[in-house]
């Protein structure tokens, strides 16, 4: 008899962790699942849900991880006022799964998203507003989900950070900025060693980049912006050596996920994937935030955006002193700018 | 696989494969093709798990006749398809075994015919 009542016990404890739990309040911290087509995605809601206004971060990579943007400082600066909703996208940071690698494409993501808004505002409330902040690879996935459908309306406002949604013009405006900074600095007789290969490699690459061309440039622009003395320097075993614990950062998993995904298929069709031609679909209001000194998705792209959405409640901001990370690099710049945006639209 | 040392010291190592289901651990939902939320209970994973493990113990029923032995083992799990790729993972054990007098001890009866 005992062994059976063990089973059962432990059947409902696994049950009871599974309840749903929603808190609606002022410093909210609560973790659900989102699953569709082979992902558990992992979704964890910090901040002030009273507020009825949810900033949804869609993190870069592909394959990095949600867990890097939860800072302290975001913390302290923007979910006092609303709540931030920090997705761990399929393949990524601690989502589960079995054998899902062959659903790692750019339109499945879209519609995991659309799902995840969907599941977001059955929790919370129809009348919630969301606003979708895009980093990096988030920016292509965003802009994926701006121009699909009527996805847009889901929406009240979409942030677009250092973002990339056309990684062919990306390549080449990478390509100009490495040129470009590198002769000044060149010039200026600084970092010498550091910057003739660059150049070398740019007049060398001149167009039509391959994958591998444009992973070359990409680790050269990841170089680049640290050769600059106002630019922050970025630690990254520093940040996880402050966060991992106290976070409960899944670190195994982070790393296998961004292991599989930065080296998965798919990152051969995202090289020829643009959505400068389909922008004039974006008719909500939309904020644009790059480093000036990021070489990984220069601003150049966030010209290219505002010139071609259609709304005109936008707005382009570039901060003097950051990189690609610029939620990192210049805080207080991005908290302000996306908290009045938000505030402006709610 | 153990190896007993007559005063009782032991060392161990144990290749292992085996079976698991996680569970979530919080609420997990679906979303069907009508836009329909649905709450998936005991949402979870199954995986093929293989493991080594390297330990080292103390027989208390060698020296003290007591039917109790302590020991500590580290095991490296490998858990396949995680997210299409192998998730690993360590764990280490403290144990505390207890050998009951019966348990298990099956009694022999023979029957001796002679011719």
């Amino acid at each position: 008899m005992k062994p059976y009542l063990l089973l059962i016990i432990s059947l409902f404890l696994i049950i009871s962790c599974q309840k749903e739990s929603i808190t609606i309040g002022l410093n909210v911290s609560e973790t659900f699942y989102v699953q569709n087509e082979g992902a558990s995605m992992r979704m964890l809601v910090e901040g002030n849900t009273k507020s009825n206004n949810f900033l949804l971060f869609v993190h870069g990579g592909p394959g990095t991880s949600s867990f890097f943007y939860n800072t302290d400082y975001i913390s302290n600066h923007i979910e006092g006022k609303y709540a931030c909703v920090y997705w761990d996208e399929r393949n990524a940071g601690a989502t589960q799964g079995n054998s899902n690698g062959e659903n790692l494409n750019l339109n499945q993501m879209t519609e995991d998203l659309k799902k995840v808004i969907i599941v977001l505002k059955n929790r919370y409330g129809q009348d919630i507003n969301v606003f979708l902040l895009g980093h990096s690879f988030g920016g292509l996935l965003t802009s994926s989900f701006m121009t699909t459908e009527n996805n847009q309306t889901m929406l009240k406002g979409w942030i677009f950070a250092a973002g990339s949604h056309n990684y062919p013009l990306n390549d080449s405006l990478t390509r100009l900025m490495l040129l470009d900074l590198g002769l000044q600095q060149f010039a200026l007789n600084k970092n010498i060693d550091k910057w003739t290969p660059i150049i070398e490699y740019c007049n060398q690459h001149t167009g039509n980049f391959s994958v591998e061309e444009s992973n070359q440039l990409n680790a050269y622009a990841s170089d680049a912006e640290s050769y600059f003395d106002e630019v922050k320097k970025i630690d990254l075993l520093k940040i996880i050596q402050e966060n991992a614990v106290k976070d409960d950062w899944p670190l195994t998993s982070i790393l296998v996920n961004q292991r599989f995904s930065s080296q998965a298929d798919f990152n051969q069709d995202l090289a020829n994937t643009e959505f400068t031609s389909k922008l004039y679909k974006v008719t909500t209001p939309t904020l644009i935030l790059f480093g000036k000194y990021d070489f990984i998705c220069p601003s150049g792209l966030g010209d290219n955006l505002y010139n071609h959405i259609s709304t005109n409640e936008k707005k382009i901001s570039i901060s003097p002193i950051s990189g690609h990370n610029i939620f990192y690099q210049d805080e207080s710049f991005f908290c302000n700018e996306v908290n009045e945006f938000i505030e402006k639209y709610k | 696989m153990r190896r007993i040392k007559p005063r009782g010291f032991f060392t161990q190592f144990s290749p292992e494969i085996g079976y698991s289901r996680t569970f979530l651990s919080s609420t997990t939902y679906i979303v069907d093709e009508n836009n329909e939320v649905h709450i998936n209970k005991l949402a979870g994973n199954d995986y093929l798990i293989l493991s080594l493990g390297v330990g080292l113990g103390y027989d208390l029923e060698k020296t003290k006749n007591k039917p109790f032995a302590v020991f500590s083992k580290f095991n490296a799990l490998m858990m396949y398809p995680y997210n299409s790729t192998l998730y690993l993972r360590s764990t280490i054990e403290l144990g505390f075994i207890y050998k009951p007098k019966n348990f298990l001890r099956y009694n022999l009866k023979s029957k001796i015919k002679y011719k």
